[in-house]
C-alpha cells in the first residue's frame, strides 16, 4: 500500500516556491531518491533503477509530475530530457517538519469547512496514468467475469 | 509567574494532557495496521469500528489520564495552598493546549453550523432516483454524496442525472454506498475526530489514523453497497475512476472521508477482488475483540497506575521544569 507525503509547499514550473500544498506520492518518493543518489537521470535510467518494472509512459508521467511541482529540473539533450532536483532531500524533510506543524495549528488556521462525504473526492488531484491503470484493471476484470459465467451457462447445457 | 493552586492545577492539567496526547497518539499511530492489512482479514465494518476506536482513544485516553489520575495524584500530594511560582514554558505550553482545544471546537461548531445550513437548503430540491429519496444539487460539478450531521441527506447533481452521465445501476449501487455511510453516522463520527485535537502524525509510509479511518470507512461502505456481487463491484468501481475523471472544481469549503488520491486506487483494487473479503467466524472475531479491550484495558490500567503513583513528582517537574 502507498501513502502520500503532504508537503506544505507547492512549487510552480518555474520553481519559485507558493504557499499551497503538495503530495508526495510513494511513487514519486522512489524516483526522487534515485534522482537525489544519481544527481540527474533520463526516464530510460530511472526506470532500470526502479526496484519494480514499470511502463516507460508511467514513469515519464512521475518526473512530468515532479517538474511540474518544481521538485525537478530539466534538460533537453538531444531527444530527452535529463532531470534533475531542484530541491535537496533536506528542504523536502524540513517542509515535512513544517506540515507537521501547520496541521498540529490546523484548528486555529484553516477556514471552517462542510461535512460532505462525495463518492469520489471532489477536491483530490488524481494522476491520469493511474486512472488508464485502473480501467485497465477494470476491462480485464469484466471480460474475466463474463467468460466465466459464459463458460458456467455453457456447462449447465 | 505566580500561580494561584487552581490555576496551578488548571496549568499542570492542560500541559500534562497535551503532552500525554502526543506521546498516545504517536503509539497508536505507529502500531495501529494498515486499513487494507485488516480488511483483509476481518469485516470491512469491524475494521472501521476498530479504527475508531484506536483513533478516538489516542485521542480521549490522554484527558482521561490527566484529569483522572495525574492531577488527583498531583492534588493528594500538594500541600501548599497559597500562590506559587510557575515557569514560563510551562504556561506557554499549558496556554498553547487550551488554544488548541479551543480552536479546534471552534472549528468544529461552524462546522456543523454551515453544514446544517446547506442541509437546509436542500429541503425544496428533494426527488427519487433509483428508489431512494434525494437532494438534487446546483452545480455545474459531478457530485454524489451524503451530507448532515444526525439526519443524513443522499446528495445529487443536477449534473450528473440530467446529462446521463452515469448509469441507472451503477446510480444504485453508488446512492447504496452513500446510505451505508449515512446509516453508519460516518458524518457525526468525522465531527467527533476534528472536535478533538489532534496531532495528525503521518509519514511518506503510513498515514494519519484520520486517513486509516477514512479509508476504512469508504471500504465498509463499498463492501455494503456491492453485497458481494461481482457485477455491482464492477459497476462501483467503474464508476469511480468516471467520477475521478470528471472530477471538476467543487466548493472550496468541505471535508471528505476520501482524502487521498492513493485511497481511490486502493478501493477500486479491493472491489476488483470481487469475493466478498475473508471474514473470521463470529466466535473469533469475539474473540478477537475481548482480547484487544481486554489489552487495552490491562495498558490503560497500568498507565493510569504509572501515573498515580508518579503523579505528583510528574507535576513538581513540568510545573517547575526540575
Amino acid at each position: 500500500m502507498t501513502e502520500s507525503t503532504i508537503l506544505p509547499a507547492e512549487t510552480t514550473d518555474s520553481g519559485t516556491v507558493t504557499n499551497a500544498s503538495a503530495r508526495l506520492g510513494h511513487r514519486e518518493r522512489e524516483v526522487m531518491d534515485i534522482v537525489w543518489a544519481e544527481g540527474s537521470g533520463t526516464v530510460e535510467e530511472v526506470s532500470q533503477r526502479l526496484p519494480i518494472r514499470l511502463a516507460y509512459t508511467t514513469v515519464m508521467t512521475t518526473l512530468d509530475r515532479l517538474f511540474k511541482k518544481g521538485l525537478l529540473l530539466r534538460e533537453k539533450h538531444d531527444r530527452a530530457f535529463r532531470y534533475s532536483p531542484a530541491v535537496s532531500p533536506q528542504e523536502v524533510e524540513g517542509h515535512r517538519a513544517r506540515a507537521l506543524v501547520d496541521r498540529f495549528l490546523q484548528s486555529t488556521t484553516a477556514q471552517p469547512e462542510m461535512l460532505l462525504s462525495c463518492l469520489v473526492d471532489a477536491l483530490g488531484e488524481y494522476d491520469g496514468a493511474m486512472l488508464d491503470q485502473l480501467e485497465h484493471k477494470i476491462r480485464e476484470a469484466r471480460e474475466s467475469l463474463n467468460t466465466a459465467e459464459a463458460d458456467a451457462k455453457e456447462a449447465s447445457r | 509567574m505566580m500561580l494561584s493552586p487552581l490555576l496551578r492545577t488548571l496549568c499542570f492539567a492542560l500541559a500534562s494532557g497535551g503532552l500525554l496526547l502526543m506521546v498516545l497518539e504517536g503509539l497508536i499511530w505507529r502500531f495501529t495496521p494498515r486499513s487494507v492489512e485488516l480488511t483483509s482479514t476481518r469485516s470491512p465494518r469491524l475494521t472501521e469500528r476498530w479504527f475508531l476506536s484506536a483513533t478516538l482513544s489516542a485521542r480521549i485516553l490522554p484527558w482521561l489520564l490527566a484529569c483522572g489520575a495525574l492531577v488527583p495524584a498531583y492534588l493528594r500530594g500538594e500541600d501548599n495552598t497559597s500562590a506559587e511560582r510557575v515557569a514560563l514554558p510551562c504556561i506557554a505550553v499549558a496556554s498553547l493546549v487550551l488554544l488548541w482545544i479551543s480552536a479546534a471546537i471552534f472549528r468544529s461548531a461552524i462546522t456543523s453550523l454551515r453544514t446544517q445550513r446547506y442541509c437546509s437548503g436542500c429541503q425544496s430540491t428533494g426527488r427519487t432516483v433509483a428508489g431512494r429519496q434525494v437532494h438534487v444539487h446546483h452545480g455545474s460539478h459531478s457530485l454524489l454524496a451524503v451530507a448532515g450531521i444526525f439526519r443524513s441527506r443522499l446528495i445529487v447533481s443536477e449534473h450528473l442525472l440530467e446529462e446521463h452521465h452515469v448509469a441507472a445501476p451503477a446510480l444504485e449501487v453508488a446512492l447504496s454506498h452513500e446510505a451505508a455511510h449515512a446509516s453508519h453516522h460516518d458524518n457525526l463520527k468525522l465531527l467527533l475526530l476534528s472536535l478533538l485535537p489532534r496531532v495528525g502524525f503521518s509519514s511518506a509510509r503510513r498515514s494519519s489514523l484520520d486517513d486509516r479511518w477514512r479509508l476504512a470507512a469508504e471500504l465498509a461502505a463499498d463492501h455494503e453497497s456491492t453485497a458481494g456481487d461481482a457485477h455491482r463491484s464492477l459497476l462501483l468501481a467503474d464508476l469511480l475512476v468516471v467520477l475521478a475523471r470528471d472530477r471538476v472544481a467543487a466548493p472550496a469549503v468541505m471535508v471528505t472521508l476520501l482524502s487521498a488520491p492513493d485511497h481511490l486506487r486502493l478501493r477500486v483494487e479491493q472491489l476488483l477482488r470481487a469475493t466478498a473479503p475473508r471474514t473470521t467466524g463470529t466466535a473469533s472475531l469475539a474473540r478477537d475483540s475481548r482480547l484487544s479491550i481486554l489489552s487495552l484495558s490491562a495498558a490503560l490500567l497500568a498507565l493510569a497506575g504509572a501515573c498515580a503513583l508518579f503523579g505528583h513528582s510528574a507535576a513538581e517537574l513540568l510545573l517547575h521544569l526540575g
